[in-house]
Order: structure tokens, then C-alpha cells, then sequence
């Protein structure tokens, strides 16, 4: 099967309110693809349709070839979620957890210990098996958590906003865990609203409001787009100089980054001096300016920017 | 039928650990039972004994004396207080030292002797109507055995006076003999020890069942259920059987408490006993589940639990009976599972009546077992619509 997810013009609407409004796109088996957008966009809402715990309102999704609709119990039985919450009990051990996720999905007799030894292993809680999993750091339920929601080896893994809440070392850890799965064939559906994880993702997309603005690779989003080039300016007063620039004639957009300013233009040779002369004259004192390769955070600010200017002309 | 057992299994032996692992819930399943039997065994007795009494007597004949050693002898008045004047009675009634006063006319005794009708006048406190209509009930009984014997000892005298030879001088008078059947001591313990089973099974019922089922959703441990294979039905039953376990626990640990240390009769067969509280699980687990399906959070659970707990109690006739209770909320009692219950365990322990008897209650509890399971596995759909 070439695609493990394929969804066409899937919708929901909470009453007055559409949290997903259309969205169409195509997950390739064994790709980690990533789904991004901020808070609110509609990332939980469409990953909850996916898997069964949502119904939808209109559109088609089928996942693993199973329909939404009518095969969800198909679906269950591929699949592995985990949620932003790492649903785990908090009075039973580490082991207890494996044991109760693996009878409930069954998982065959004869490769349970196996299959609960990698887990306790997967999660580096081996020695810990007997512990209170309420008593447990973060980063650890996590681990534990993708652990029991892949004991029955899935073949697609939902992933809800995997790293909230999780400190920067274990993060980094936790998506080594998913490039491995996806390595070994999993295929790895992941909501985040973090831009740096990003890069760790085949392929992305971008949902804001309910709409899926962008889907590409990391690599084809950058360069295609982005509207312009994207001018790293040094200064000692970052928000003063993002308001000197915001509106030259030439300017795309400006915004603050870390200490830093990002102004995109169209034409960088010509904007270098108009930015310095303007900066000058509010005795903005400019360390240097250099085109940089955009991150994709640039991006996704610029299309979001983008989005809601179209969008409010629209309206 | 494919993993049904496995996966049914998978969260009874979850449950098990959770419960029997929170030192609440250990506390909560056999501390609630025992302190509610102390309490109706022991402080909520409406059986009426040693009524504080004062007398004023007016007469002070050995007339007079007798009437009131016969309220004396009885158990059921102890007088306290002997009134030198009549206005003494108000501040003892007031202050509650006493609750019921006797009064004797002055020429009590005169009259008697003379045959001529004597009076007695008796205040009772009346602030517990169900109390001082039982002592009222004593008072008459006692008034009229000493009537009775009066009117036998001065018609033996007439006779004597009338010499041997005359014939006999006939009267006749009805002789009540009474049996009390079921609760031959009229003990309210026995009355109300059994009735404390179904209030417990019905508060355990529902309240630890909601408040487990919402728990999965408020840690969010129920969206990760829903994602997995199991099947609702697997679910229900898997999270209403503990407890259906923990209300035998407590169904055999007060029928052993109550009958062994209370000495509360039962009558009935264990078996049917055993056989009726699944009848009752079976509705009160129901709205444990129907209330977790309307309730977000454990507090909600509690709060509803509530909301049906105390009309269920006030309307299942265990203090109130719901003969005397106005039509329309009569019919309000037709839909309470434990007014079912009530009559089903006072029936098997006092009365030893079994199917043959109760049937229509389990009837009743079926049905209604049928509307409040069927009514929520509606709304327990796995997928939010």
C-alpha cells in the first residue's frame, strides 16, 4: 500500500464553529509526516477523526485502506495513538500499564514478554518495572506511554502533540524513538505546535484555522514559499528596528527573532542600505545584516501573515 | 465473541488493583456499612422506653398511688419528678426534663370508692408526633386495664354485700389477645437494619461507579481506551462488576453483623437474598452509568449521585411509609429502585417470604434495570458524534 492515510475533504463543525474545513491530504507508508499548526488550529480534532474517536461531520478519510466511517474497528486493531495527555494510570506500576495495554490489544501470547521487556527497555524503565507510574518524572510517562501505545506493533502511530510538557533532553531523545520506528516501518502521523521539531518530518503540513495552508517536504516549503529573501538584521534594539522597517516600501514583513530581527524582501541588494539609512536615523545602532536560509518557522509565520491578509481581504 | 473474555478480564483485574490499592476506596467500601449499622442499631431506636415522668398527685390515697405505680411497673414511664403544686409541670415540659405529666383530681380516691367517674389528665409532649402517639397509645392501655380492674373489684364487692345466695350478677367485657406477626418484639432495629442494605448497595452503586468511569475521562485514560479495540459492552462490564463485587461484600458483611451481634431475625433463604440483590444491582449500576454519561468530572458525579441518592432514600419507605404518602408522590415511588429493595429485604428477613412473594418487585427492578442500562448505553457510544 502506497499511502497509509488518505483524507478528502474532511470537516467538522462544533455547531456555529468549523474546527477542520476541508482538509485533504495523503500520509506515504512509512514517512513521518508531520501536522503543525498553533493551538486551536484543528490538529487534535483531525487526529481524533482519524483514529476513531471523532466522528466527522463530511468528507472521506480512509486509513490503512479502512474507511472512517464504517471500519473503525479495523482501524483500532493498526493503529496506536497517544495522546497529549500520555494517558497511563497513574496507580498502577510501569508494568501494570504494559500488561493492561497489551491484554486489551491482545497482543500474541508468545511474543508478550518479548514485546513487554522491549517496551520496559524502549522506555529505559526496566529497573523500574515495579514503580507507581504516578510517581514518575514527565519525560519518562512519555516514553512509557509511546511504549504501551506500540506493544502491538501498529502499523500507523498517531502521535498527539507528543512533546508537551517535556523537557528539551528528552525531547531530543524522543524523536531519536520515533526515527527509529519509522526506520524499522512504522508509519508516524505527529501533531506538534514546536517549529524545530519539524525538521525531524519527511513531510508537513501546515493547518491553521481549520484550513491546511501548505503540505511539502521541509525543504520544498522554503524555497517555495517563501515570497522573498529573508534578512537577518543585528541591532541593539530589535523591536524599535521592526518598527522603523515594518511598512518601507520593499518590506514584506518583519518580525522579532531571539535577539535578532528577520525582515523578508524581495529584493535584498537594494533593501540592505534602506534598512541601515532608516535604522540610522533613530540612532538604531545595526551590528550586520545577512540573507539567511529561512527556517521553517519563517515560513510558517509568513504564510500564516499571508493567510490572514488574504483571508481579510476576503472578508 | 472474539477476545471478549481477554479483554473483559484485561480491565477487571485493572480495576481490582485500582481499587484495592487506594487506601480511600478500602475505606470507603467497609467504614460507611459499619458506622450506618451502629447507628441504626444502636442510636436510631423509635422505640418508645423510660418516658421521664412527673405526677402530681392531689389525692395521695393508696387509690391514687396505685394508678401511678401501674404506669411505674410498666418499663415504659420512669417518674422522675413528684409536683407539689400544679404550675411546676410548665418549666419541666419546657426544658424537656420531662414529657409526659400526670395529673390526679384531688378527691380521686373519693370518687372511686363512691363509684362515681374520677379524672386523670395526662399531657404529653408532642413535639415527635410518632413518639407521643406511642405514648399516648400506653397511657390509654393503662387507663383502661385499671378501669377494668376497678369496675371487676367493686362488682365482687356489690356481690359480697348482696349475700351468697343471690344470683350472680352478670357482665361481660372483651378480652383482647395480641399477635404481632413478622417483628414480634416490634423492634425498629429489625425494622431498620435491613432496610440500611439498600441503602447502602444503591449509594456504592452509583456513586463509586460514576465517579470511576468519569475519573477514565478526566485523565484521559477513556481516549485512550476509545482508540483501542475494546468494545463498549466489554468496557461496561468490565468497570460495573467490581462493584457489583464490593455491594456482595457489604451485602454479606452486614446480613452477618446484623444477624449475628443484632440478632436481627432472618427468615428468609440467603439464596434468594443473594439472587435479589443482583436484581437490584442491575437498575443501580444502571444509573451509576447513565449519571457517568451526563457528568465531566468526579464532582459532578458526586453531585448527581446525590441528587437521585435522598429523594431515592426518603421515597423507598424506609423511614416514611410510602402507604401514608399522598397520591402523586406515591407514584413517584413506582420508579425508585430501592422502594423494590425495601420491601424485597424486609420481606426475606422479617416475614421469610421469597419469589413466590416478591416476584412482582423483581419484576419491578428488572424493568427498570432494562430502561436505565439500555438508556445509557445510548449515550455510552465509544465515538463523539
Amino acid at each position: 500500500m502506497e499511502h497509509a492515510a488518505v483524507v478528502e475533504n474532511l470537516t467538522r463543525t462544533f455547531g456555529d464553529f468549523t474546527a477542520v474545513d476541508r482538509v485533504s491530504f495523503q500520509v506515504k507508508t512509512g514517512e513521518i509526516f508531520g501536522f503543525l499548526g498553533p493551538n486551536g488550529a484543528g490538529k487534535s480534532t483531525t487526529i481524533r477523526m482519524l483514529n476513531g474517536i471523532l466522528m466527522p461531520t463530511s468528507g472521506d478519510a480512509r486509513i490503512l485502506g479502512y474507511d472512517v466511517y464504517t471500519q473503525v474497528e479495523n482501524i483500532k486493531a493498526n493503529i496506536g495513538y497517544m495522546s497529549q495527555k500520555f494517558s497511563l494510570y497513574d496507580d498502577l506500576t510501569v508494568l501494570e500499564n504494559i500488561e493492561f495495554y497489551g491484554g486489551i490489544y491482545r497482543v500474541e501470547r508468545e511474543k508478550r514478554r518479548e514485546r513487554y521487556r522491549w517496551a520496559l527497555e524502549m522506555a529505559g524503565l526496566t529497573d523500574k518495572k515495579d514503580t507507581l507510574t504516578g510517581t514518575l518524572p514527565v519525560g519518562w510517562k512519555q516514553r512509557l506511554a509511546l511504549g504501551c501505545a506500540v506493544l502491538h506493533e501498529p502499523k500507523l502511530l498517531f502521535l498527539d502533540e507528543p512533546t508537551s510538557g517535556v523537557d528539551p533532553a528528552s525531547r531530543r531523545d524522543f524523536w531519536e524513538l520515533i526515527g527509529s520506528m519509522a526506520e524499522a516501518g512504522t508509519t508516524v502521523f505527529v501533531t506538534t505546535h514546536y517549529m524545530d521539531e519539524a525538521e525531524h518530518c519527511d513531510r508537513l503540513g501546515l493547518i491553521y484555522k481549520g484550513r491546511l495552508i501548505t503540505l511539502g517536504t521541509p525543504e520544498e516549503l522554503k524555497e517555495r514559499s517563501m515570497p522573498g529573501t529573508v534578512l537577518e538584521v543585528k541591532s541593539d534594539r530589535a523591536l524599535e528596528a521592526v518598527e522603523t522597517v515594518e511598512g518601507l516600501e520593499g518590506v514584506l514583513e518583519a518580525a522579532v527573532f531571539g535577539r535578532n530581527m528577520h525582515v523578508v524582501v524581495e529584493n535584498p541588494k537594494k533593501m540592505k542600505p534602506v534598512i541601515e539609512k532608516a535604522c540610522a536615523a533613530r540612532d538604531i545602532d545595526i551590528i550586520g545584516i545577512e540573507a539567511i536560509e529561512p527556517s521553517l518557522e519563517d515560513v510558517f509565520v509568513s504564510m500564516i501573515y499571508t493567510e490572514d491578509m488574504t483571508n481579510g481581504a476576503a472578508d | 465473541m472474539n477476545g471478549f473474555f481477554e479483554r473483559v478480564g484485561c480491565i477487571l483485574r485493572k480495576e481490582f488493583i485500582q481499587i484495592f490499592r487506594d487506601k480511600r476506596m478500602r475505606v470507603i467500601i467497609f467504614i460507611p456499612p459499619m458506622v450506618q449499622l451502629i447507628i441504626f442499631g444502636y442510636a436510631a431506636n423509635t422505640d418508645v422506653r423510660h418516658v421521664s415522668t412527673a405526677v402530681y398527685d392531689g389525692d395521695r390515697t393508696s387509690v391514687s398511688r396505685e394508678l401511678v405505680e401501674r404506669f411505674d411497673a410498666t418499663g415504659y414511664f420512669d417518674v422522675t419528678h413528684y409536683l407539689t403544686s400544679p404550675d411546676e409541670a410548665d418549666a419541666l415540659m419546657d426544658s424537656g426534663r420531662v414529657s409526659t405529666v400526670i395529673f390526679i383530681e384531688n378527691d380521686f380516691g373519693r370518687h372511686i370508692t363512691a363509684g362515681d367517674p374520677a379524672e386523670v389528665l395526662i399531657i404529653i409532649d408532642g413535639t415527635d408526633s410518632s413518639i407521643a402517639s406511642v405514648v399516648l397509645g400506653y397511657v390509654n392501655r393503662i387507663v383502661a386495664d385499671y378501669s377494668a380492674s376497678i369496675v371487676v373489684t367493686s362488682i365482687d364487692r356489690y356481690r359480697g354485700m348482696i349475700g351468697e345466695d343471690t344470683p350472680p350478677i352478670i357482665y361481660s367485657n372483651i378480652e383482647m389477645t395480641e399477635r404481632i406477626w413478622y417483628n414480634e418484639e416490634l423492634k425498629s432495629r429489625n425494622f431498620f437494619i435491613p432496610g440500611i442494605l439498600g441503602l447502602l448497595l444503591s449509594l456504592i452503586g452509583v456513586m463509586l461507579t460514576s465517579m470511576a468511569i468519569v475519573k477514565e475521562r478526566e485523565i484521559g485514560t477513556m481516549e485512550q481506551l476509545v482508540v483501542t479495540p475494546i468494545r463498549s459492552i466489554e468496557l461496561i462490564i468490565g468497570k460495573l462488576l467490581p462493584f457489583a463485587l464490593i455491594g456482595y461484600i457489604d451485602v454479606f458483611l452486614i446480613t452477618a453483623i446484623a444477624t449475628l451481634w443484632f440478632r436481627v431475625p432472618f427468615d428468609g433463604s440467603f439464596l434468594f437474598l443473594f439472587v435479589a440483590t443482583a436484581f437490584f444491582l442491575f437498575p443501580t449500576l444502571g444509573l451509576g452509568l447513565f449519571i457517568s454519561t451526563v457528568s465531566r468530572t468526579q464532582q459532578e458525579a458526586m453531585m448527581s449521585t446525590f441528587l437521585y441518592f435522598n429523594p431515592a432514600m426518603l421515597l423507598s419507605g424506609f423511614v416514611f411509609p410510602i402507604e401514608s404518602m399522598p397520591a402523586a408522590i406515591r407514584a413517584l415511588t413506582v420508579v425508585n429502585p430501592v422502594r423494590y429493595m425495601m420491601s424485597v429485604l424486609r420481606g426475606v428477613f422479617l416475614k421469610g417470604t421469597g419469589t413466590a412473594e416478591l416476584w412482582p418487585d423483581l419484576m419491578a427492578l428488572f424493568l427498570l434495570g432494562v430502561v436505565t442500562v439500555g438508556l445509557s448505553s445510548v449515550r455510552f457510544t465509544k465515538r463523539a458524534k
